[in-house]
């Protein structure tokens, strides 16, 4: 059973990570330009929910090599296949859809920013207004937060929630923190560098076949 | 390049990425294929792909379904 890492462009001097998941050995298949990650397992190295955490920070650390030195598309942990065939024939229908996205998004970094409001001021002995007029105040700073936050940033923003993604060019986090951290009217909390994965065009529908779906 | 770490601003209050937004990251981010049969591992719903035999978490999975597809796959989800 193998268990997929991420996929990224085949370049000729491509990172290796040294492990995997339960330290296993990280192989690459490669298509059409296309290099996709993978460790193999007897089959899949279940266990305590504490092991499975591990597991899922291993999983990060491994994607993470290769993210440092090029872009990469995540399968999202654990995805499992049942072996090398399966994954080959993958590869081969979906291949030039992932790697359109990732000469698209070759450079180009995914950075995180949640907003929530800071603690509303109610005076202890408010009345009802004056309780809603507080947590009115708080709400609009988020919403001047997040206007201020886009115009700041060159960026193209996505947004789910309280939380907005940034693409931004693989170069630029540390001037995209600058810019975060002099827009103080909400609670930010900036992450990142994340691969782009909320920018990527090539979603598991589009990949599935019909009789999978059913 | 720099690893991915997280910082609260104006707290100054800077660190290496969390376990939590790693975890969140990992578990909620990245290629998602979906199947029809969910099963259990140490707690965690997981699916399993009839055809391929490609598992992913049953939340992220239902998210990106088409919304025509919605329906049928709620009813052809059966839990162990």
């Amino acid at each position: 059973m193998l268990l997929l890492y991420c996929m990224a462009e085949d370049v000729a001097d491509a990172p290796m990570p040294p492990r995997g998941v339960r330290g296993a050995q990280v192989q690459a298949t490669r298509k059409n330009e296309l290099a996709c990650y993978f460790s193999e397992y007897e089959t899949f190295p279940g266990g305590s929910a504490d092991e499975l955490k591990q597991d899922a920070l291993d999983f990060h650390w491994t994607v993470n090599h290769v993210f440092q030195r090029q872009g990469v598309i995540p399968f999202r942990f654990p995805t499992l296949m049942a072996e090398g065939n399966a994954l080959e024939i993958f590869l081969e229908k979906h291949s030039a859809e992932y790697l359109a996205d990732l000469k698209r998004l070759r450079d180009q970094v995914q950075m995180e920013v949640r907003l929530t409001a800071m603690p509303a001021e109610v005076p202890s002995s408010g009345t009802g207004t004056a309780y809603l007029k507080a947590k009115f105040d708080a709400a609009q700073k988020v919403v001047e937060s997040e206007n201020l936050m886009k115009s700041a940033a060159q960026a193209e923003w996505k947004q789910r929630g309280n939380r907005y993604f940034a693409l931004i060019p693989r170069g630029a986090v540390a001037e995209f923190r600058d810019k975060m951290a002099g827009l103080g009217q909400a609670t930010m909390r900036v992450s990142g560098p994340w691969p782009p994965t909320e920018f990527v065009n090539c979603y598991p529908e589009a990949a599935l076949d019909q009789e999978q779906k059913l | 390049m720099a690893t991915p770490h997280s910082v609260t601003l104006g707290s100054g209050d800077e660190q290496e990425i969390s376990l939590l937004e790693i975890l969140d990251n990992v578990l909620n981010s990245g290629v998602v294929i979906q199947g029809s049969i969910v099963i259990s591992l140490a707690g965690v719903d997981l699916i399993y792909l009839g055809m391929s035999l490609v598992l992913t978490s049953v939340e992220t999975a239902l998210r990106h379904l088409p919304p025509e597809l919605q329906p049928l796959t709620n009813q052809r989800i059966s839990r162990r």
